[in-house]
């Protein structure tokens, strides 16, 4: 049996395990990646909580799995709760909803920074054309990270619809009947049957939501690549900029763990619920 | 046959095959280069690879076009003993660690057997030494000036501003048309902060008080690099860096120049390819100069940079060939076939023009503009610029700094004040690039 398991184990431990480990060595390293790294002990750390950028950067990234735990959540799962009460057309919805997860992140980036933000050759030109003055969101210190969101948030709602309707599709078509014929609205439907049976579902999504959350890199970097004056800063652009512009490896591993902290934190708390709810 | 005979054949023939290309690449170079437009890729595989290949019969240049990040790729690489044989950096401050890593072979030897220190301008083989011995030499050289609607100036009435007064007031006489007196946006590319950085800082305060402050002799929180900030940032107030600054690209900025809505651009000798993609199509006339100067800053003046240096692998199994490569870009053969048709990216310092022929038609401005830059040099007449100048933290600080400045977020005291610490650092651990 172990002999099964060895391929699916040796790849682990070599793309896995092994840089997982090389990163937490680093972490307590001075590296430019060229000479032989120092071991420092806790300096890349006592470095990393003294710099004003990395409280940004963490913050920013509070927020934004602030926002993505509620809104494509939210959007989500009404918008597949409304997929299941309709029979026809059903199957296009899903993949209309689905398409924007599938197109590539560079391409979405550039549409919505060159076709609606863009001032001049944007949306938000055009309609300021027709007096309706928009400014564009990632030029702005106070709306740079919420630009950047709503971009992702279109990218990534209908992955959850699709997610929640499957997983609703699941719900015994009897307690749905059963509940209406006891006069639950659609509120009430949702409230006291669907939600809770997909509630499993649901939890995993919002683990994972917390996990990617501190991931999230693709559209800051591309959109703002942290900017304007960091306000769109995250631990994972911060955690490039130190590693390959400003060759400091061990400041870059020290902010990767961070992150790592964040999502083995959702991880072990997801395991947890998990295991209650298996015991009850 | 046995089947001990066929294995033995078998395992022969593979051994061969995989020996084979071994054998054949001694005489090969490789070169890892960013991405290009085909257009780009098609005139470099028709002048550098074709022209090297014909002109060193067994030696074979292969240059691979990897994409985006190509100095990460390259990094990574070198960090496990592997990479390309030529080793192409984004300039000194990055060739610097490798040089001292053992990255980067020696090239004294080859500069001695090839006549570099002959062909190329002695000040750029200075900036590619470490401890005196030579590691990377530039692969072109860029100076930052400023270029010009000619046609919209003379229309208008308007001379070339040489003066940072004569400037102020042409920019707000702009201002007031409705125009945007100056071709700026870092949307997608933040690191063009740097660039209007570096204009303004050799433009206000001079190349002396810089150079002094980059050899640690003064620091940057002096006054002098204070009133240049709040000058700097006043500057942006106004709007001369323009409304959408945050959502423009420079390259489309530099295009509005063609039809009047921004006024003047204090760009890098890279943008000459901008004026043969925009102003060429529509007739119009560019124009370039030095960038205007404040009182007591020498005039014309000109901040150089390098943009890209080229040095070879420390573990190159074909040593030789890559040196045949790095000789042949800095031959009057290759820049005459190149520079017609790439103007300003293959800016390569050699020392003498006259000995070159240009196959095609190099336009007058770009003529008048490499002698303009070449007679500045001479005289000692250039600043610097923050990404071959400035040591890697420094300069990655100065890129978010200058938006701090701008959007208020950091006072000109607290900015130099953060670049200060960050510096004194860099230049204690012997980060700074060398200079001239």
């Amino acid at each position: 049996m172990w002999l099964f398991a060895l391929p699916a184990l040796a790849i682990n431990v070599a793309l896995i395990l092994i840089p997982a480990l090389l990163t937490v060595a680093l972490a307590f390293c001075t590296w430019d990646g060229f000479s032989a790294p120092v071991f420092v002990g806790f300096a890349n750390f006592q470095a990393m909580f003294a710099d004003r950028v990395f409280w940004i950067a963490l913050g920013n990234n509070l927020k934004w799995t602030l926002i993505f735990l509620t809104v494509p959540i939210a959007i989500g799962l009404v918008a597949a709760t409304l997929l299941l009460t309709i029979k026809r057309g059903r199957t296009f919805f899903q993949i209309v909803y689905f398409i924007p997860v599938v197109v590539a992140t560079a391409i979405t980036a550039r549409v919505w920074q060159g076709m609606i933000y863009n001032p001049n050759t944007g949306v938000f030109g055009l309609l300021a054309r027709f007096g309706i003055e928009l400014s564009d969101p990632l030029a702005a210190t106070h709306s740079a990270l919420y630009g950047i969101a709503v971009v992702d948030l279109w990218h990534w709602w209908g992955f959850l619809a699709v997610i929640f309707l499957a997983a609703l599709r699941q719900v015994p078509e009897e307690m749905v009947e059963a509940a209406r014929l006891d006069g639950a609205g659609f509120f009430a439907l949702m409230r006291d049957i669907l939600i809770p049976a997909i509630a499993p579902t649901i939890k995993l999504m919002m683990v994972m939501t917390v996990i990617w959350s501190f991931l999230v890199f693709d559209f800051v970097y591309i959109l703002t690549q942290g900017g304007p004056a960091y306000s769109s800063e995250v631990l994972s652009t911060l955690a490039y900029r130190n590693a390959f512009f400003e060759f400091d490896l061990g400041r870059a591993a020290a902010v990767a763990l961070v992150i790592a902290l964040f999502g083995l934190t959702a991880t072990f708390a997801y395991v947890r619920l998990q295991t209650r709810e298996r015991v009850n | 046959m046995t089947k001990f005979s066929r294995l033995f054949s078998g395992v022969a023939v593979a051994a061969m095959t995989l020996l084979t290309p071994g054998l054949a690449a001694a005489q090969s170079a490789s070169w890892w280069y960013e991405a290009l437009t085909p257009e780009q890729q098609r005139l470099l595989d028709d002048t550098l690879v074709a022209g090297f290949n014909a002109s060193h019969p067994g030696s074979t240049l292969a240059l691979e076009y990897r994409g985006n990040a190509i100095e990460n790729q390259q990094r990574l690489a070198l960090m496990s003993g592997g990479g390309p044989d030529i080793i192409n950096s984004n300039g000194p401050a990055t060739a610097l660690p490798m040089a001292k890593a053992g990255q980067l072979l020696k090239l004294d030897d080859y500069a001695a057997k090839y006549g570099w220190n002959e062909r190329l301008i002695p000040m750029f083989l200075e900036l590619g030494k470490v401890d005196g011995e030579l590691y990377s030499i530039p692969k072109n050289y860029e100076a930052m000036g400023l270029f010009y609607n000619a046609d919209l100036f003379a229309e208008k009435g308007w001379t070339a501003p040489k003066t940072v007064a004569e400037m102020e007031a042409l920019a707000d006489t702009m201002l007031a048309e409705g125009m945007t007196p100056f071709v700026a946006g870092n949307a997608g590319f933040r690191p063009a902060n740097e660039q209007f950085f570096t204009v303004a800082l050799n433009q206000l305060v001079g190349p002396t008080a810089i150079h002094e402050a980059l050899s640690g002799k003064r620091p940057w929180t002096d006054p002098v690099f204070v009133d240049a900030m709040q000058r700097f940032k006043a500057w942006y107030d106004k709007g001369y860096y323009g409304k959408d600054y945050f959502s423009t690209s420079t390259i489309d900025a530099f295009a509005g120049m063609v039809t009047g809505k921004t006024g003047m651009a204090p760009q890098g000798t890279w943008a000459f390819s901008w004026v043969k993609d925009y102003f060429d199509p529509a007739g119009a006339k560019a124009a370039f100069t030095s960038i205007p100067v404040a009182e007591g800053v020498p005039y014309p003046l000109f901040p150089i940079g390098i943009g890209s240096t080229l040095s070879i692998n420390a573990h190159s199994p074909s040593p030789d060939t890559a040196a045949q490569v790095i000789d042949y870009v800095f031959s009057g053969d290759f820049y005459g076939a190149i520079v017609p048709q790439w103007q300003g990216e293959w800016n390569v310092p050699l020392g003498d023009l006259s000995k070159v022929t240009l196959k095609g038609e190099v336009t007058p401005l770009y003529q008048e503009a490499t002698t303009m830059i070449a007679d500045a040099l001479a005289s000692g007449n250039y600043g610097y610029t923050t990404w071959t100048f400035w040591p890697p933290k420094s300069e990655q600080y100065i890129i978010s700094g200058v938006e701090e400045l701008w959007l208020g977020t950091a006072t000109p005291e607290k900015f130099l004040a953060g670049l200060q610490e960050l510096f004194a650092a860099e230049l204690a651990e012997g980060s700074v690039p060398p200079l001239p």
